[in-house]
């Protein structure tokens, strides 16, 4: 991943730690953080200035201070929570937050034959996302995408490269049309990731708008 | 903010934690309160919206304390990220709700407790250093595009700087970030 894609994929890291980006990218950054956790320092990096822009915020008064403070004191102690456990995962392919996510694990994919040696997975309309994972045969090339707006795709299996280089597990793709983007598996092993598209008409929010400016 | 008046809020935190001290909490109540609301009204919630998630993030600081480590951040960071979490959360709930209407099938299962996931492999002072050595000009249009939802031709209208600019310095951001992460030493190691 070189250039321009590494600012796409900081773009993401930063709209991750602000909280802003649709769940099912939210999804697919945290499982990206699963398989490359060096990048946690630099989604902690954007929380330290969101924590910032707390600190020097100009403050706007409560309403009642006291009466907040006052319901704060009366709250009920929870019950002790112990910290969750460290998320592992025993998938050999999906990161446990994907897992959960779909709702099952890399061999129980309900697969559909799309092309010759391209197979897929819909798992649906998802806040205004299209998200499915994809299959595709070692040494395969996908003929040019047909989908006229912005995909995202991470690498769970194998590699895939194209115009722009090599994508392997961990790795996040950004493409738009713009983008040469006819992935070529690799021969050695299937290609398996997971797919984002911005489902039409209905993907109008920040992550499309700021996705558009840093590619644009 | 210096490095003292951190430590002070994190001794108060503390004394939050082991005590469950009153009065430091209220000195914490009394400094983050309105500035998280300030900061939330910024990020387009309403005075009431903030307020009540201003509220909700103050009840798990007085009860959870605990799980706050300042080793690994601010305690101003640690609200953010409390913060943060429980609006993704709250709009995922709300989704869920609507999906189950149509098709249970749908449902994700339910992830783990937000502010209890803190899994962070860096200490606060490497990120603190980095961040602080963010050129402002820099750091700003970071605040304006991520944090504030602002589009790059909004920022260029707000400050006055051309599109190309603001572009520009965003993608210098990134790359003095990835500098000061020492990212390149990371990915030569691994």
């Amino acid at each position: 991943m070189k250039g321009v894609q590494l600012d796409t994929v900081d773009a993401l890291m930063a709209q991750y730690a602000a909280g802003m980006l649709p769940e099912p990218v939210h999804v697919l950054v945290s499982a990206h953080l699963e398989l490359r956790p060096q990048q946690r320092r630099k989604v902690a990096a954007f929380e330290a200035i969101g924590g910032d822009m707390i600190e020097t915020a100009a403050p706007v008064a409560l309403n009642d201070a006291d009466a907040a403070l006052a319901r704060i004191f009366a709250s009920q102690t929870q019950p002790h929570c112990e910290p969750a456990p460290a998320m592992m995962s025993d998938d050999p392919l999906f990161p446990a937050v994907l897992r959960d996510f779909v709702g099952f694990g890399s061999k129980e994919v309900p697969w559909r034959r799309k092309l010759p040696g391209f197979k897929e997975h819909m798992i649906g309309k998802i806040d205004g996302c299209e998200v499915s994972l994809f299959w595709i045969r070692p040494g395969r090339t996908i003929p040019a995408h047909t989908h006229d707006g912005l995909e995202i795709s991470l690498v769970l299996g194998g590699a895939f490269h194209d115009g722009r280089g090599r994508f392997e597990r961990g790795d996040i793709s950004v493409a738009d049309d713009s983008v040469d983007h006819r992935p070529i598996a690799e021969n050695d092993a299937p290609c398996i990731g997971m797919a984002i598209v911005d489902a039409p008409l209905r993907f109008t929010g920040p992550l499309r708008q700021f996705l558009g400016d840093l590619i644009g | 903010m210096n490095g003292d008046e951190r430590r002070h809020f994190a001794v108060l935190a503390d004394a939050v934690a082991k005590d469950r001290d009153r009065a430091a909490f209220a000195q914490l109540f009394t400094f983050f309160a309105p500035r998280l609301k300030s900061f939330l009204m910024r990020q387009n919630m309403s005075a009431m919206e903030a307020e009540e998630l201003v509220q909700e993030v103050m009840v798990v600081l007085w009860n959870k304390a605990h799980l706050y480590d300042p080793a690994k951040s601010s305690l101003s960071t640690w609200l953010f990220r409390v913060a943060r979490n429980r609006r993704i959360d709250a709009a995922r709930r709300q989704r869920a709700a609507k999906l189950d209407e149509n098709d249970t099938d749908l449902q994700p299962s339910a992830p783990p407790a937000p502010d209890e996931v803190v899994d962070l492999t860096d200490r606060e002072d490497m990120v603190q250093k980095a961040i602080s050595r963010l050129p402002q000009e820099q750091l700003q249009l970071v605040q304006l595009a991520f944090f504030l939802g602002r589009s790059h031709s909004e920022i260029a209208a707000e400050t006055g700087l051309p599109l190309g600019t603001v572009k520009s310095r965003l993608r210098l951001a990134f790359g003095k970030l990835r500098l000061l992460l020492g990212e390149q030493g990371i990915e030569s190691a691994s």
